[in-house]
């Protein structure tokens, strides 16, 4: 029936392939996989701390589980958007790099220092949050820490 | 405060390599440019001498000269055709026509048309122009109308259809001879919604098509099948135009 149609064979011999020639199909399947690869970085860059305190029992070895895990997304992220560029595309490769350089210095210098989690709430002073569960507990002293 | 440092360098970084990376831009699809070339293959396959005319329907120099926007207020006019039918010239446009109604507190707009305009030269003219109405009231060739007065015919099937308007009675009779009636009727039995036809002095025939939906408009992030309906719309609409301007290429005059 729709060989014999000549619309519906126009549609499927020249249409289709002009549509998909700007449709892009394949680079926007690309893109939906490198921004699922952001919103994982951005996930791990808010959830890492969190889950770093929970496992780990001193600073340092939970921000070297978090740069570890974020370089890994950072690289598959800067691989797919290669890929999908079809070139290296070195300004976000220099950004990424630079400041993420600056967040390891940084890092290192602030959580060098031996310090257990105990320690955190271990002052004379009653702490102000007494029934935080776990999960909740690592992440607020890891960030309480910045704070004096 | 070290900690929120880097939090905040972190998700900056993210940040600006996300927007230098500007994916919306790179995936940007130039519809026009989809629906022209798109438009181009379908003319060439199916009409061939048909194209996109890269022009306006309407010129506007000889519009403001005229009365034209007494009538109406707003004119839209999209994707001109050109091409011809048994050897004559024929234009079309997707056209819409609003008017626009101020209150003191509110202002309307009503669309008066939203359809084809077609216009086919003739290889002969009448000395005065012919208006051929469906029904009194409003239709867009009443933006050709000249002060006429109405002729009557004799065929009363055809007079049951159509007004005739004239500054030349005998013009009427000459061009619309027992045959010609007889073929328009039959014409405005195949499209009941033509709302009439207008032959100009400059042997200028034009005819207007109604239709509900935006023709030409093929978006293609609606996907294949969106534009493929379009295509079939297109297809049904250009039939529609080529047997009307054959039908009344055969109304010659002698």
């Amino acid at each position: 029936m729709e060989q014999n149609d000549p619309l519906a064979s126009f549609c499927r011999d020249t249409l289709l392939p002009l549509y998909q020639t700007y449709y892009q199909p394949e680079k926007r399947a690309a893109v939906q996989v490198a921004n699922r690869q952001f919103w994982l970085m951005l996930l791990l860059t808010v959830g890492a701390p969190i889950l770093a305190a929970a496992y780990f029992t001193s600073y340092l070895t939970a921000f070297y589980f978090f740069a570890l895990l974020l370089c890994l997304t950072e690289l598959l992220y800067l691989s797919d958007i290669g890929k999908i560029y079809g070139e290296t595309r070195f300004w976000t490769i220099g950004i990424v790099v630079i400041l993420n350089g600056l967040v390891l210095i940084v890092g290192y210098i602030n959580f060098s220092e031996t310090i257990q989690f105990s320690e955190v709430f271990s002052s004379s002073e009653p702490s102000p949050l007494p029934d935080l569960t776990s999960m909740c507990l690592p992440w607020s002293s890891l960030y309480l820490r910045s704070f004096p | 405060m070290l900690t929120l440092v880097i939090f905040v360098l972190t998700l900056f970084s993210l940040s600006v390599a996300y927007q230098s990376d500007n994916f919306k831009n790179f995936l940007r699809i130039d519809y026009k440019a989809f629906k022209n070339q798109a438009l181009e293959l379908f003319f060439q396959q199916f009409y061939p001498g048909f194209r996109l005319f890269n022009g306006r329907y309407f010129d506007r120099s000889t519009l403001d000269s005229t009365e034209f926007f007494d009538r109406i207020d707003e004119l839209n006019e999209e994707d001109v055709i050109q091409g011809s039918v048994d050897g004559q010239k024929v234009i079309f446009a997707e056209m819409t026509l609003v008017k626009i109604t101020k209150t003191d507190k509110q202002t309307y707009r009503s669309t008066i048309f939203k359809g084809l305009m077609v216009e086919m030269q003739l290889s002969w003219a009448p000395a005065h122009r012919v208006m051929l109405k469906k029904e009194p009231g409003w239709s867009p060739l009443d933006l050709f109308v000249e002060e006429g007065r109405e002729v009557t015919m004799e065929d009363t099937e055809f007079e049951k259809r159509f007004q005739v308007l004239s500054a030349d009675k005998l013009e009427v009779y000459r061009i619309l001879s027992p045959q010609a009636m007889q073929h328009l009727v039959a014409l405005n039995r195949q499209y009941p919604d033509m709302p009439g036809l207008c032959f100009s002095a400059n042997g200028l025939l034009s005819f207007a098509l109604p239709m509900r939906d935006d023709l030409f408009e093929v978006e293609i992030d609606k996907g294949m099948e969106e534009v493929a309906t379009r295509f079939a719309a297109v297809y049904r609409v250009m039939q529609q135009v080529t047997q009307v301007c054959g039908n009344l290429v055969d109304l010659r005059v002698g």
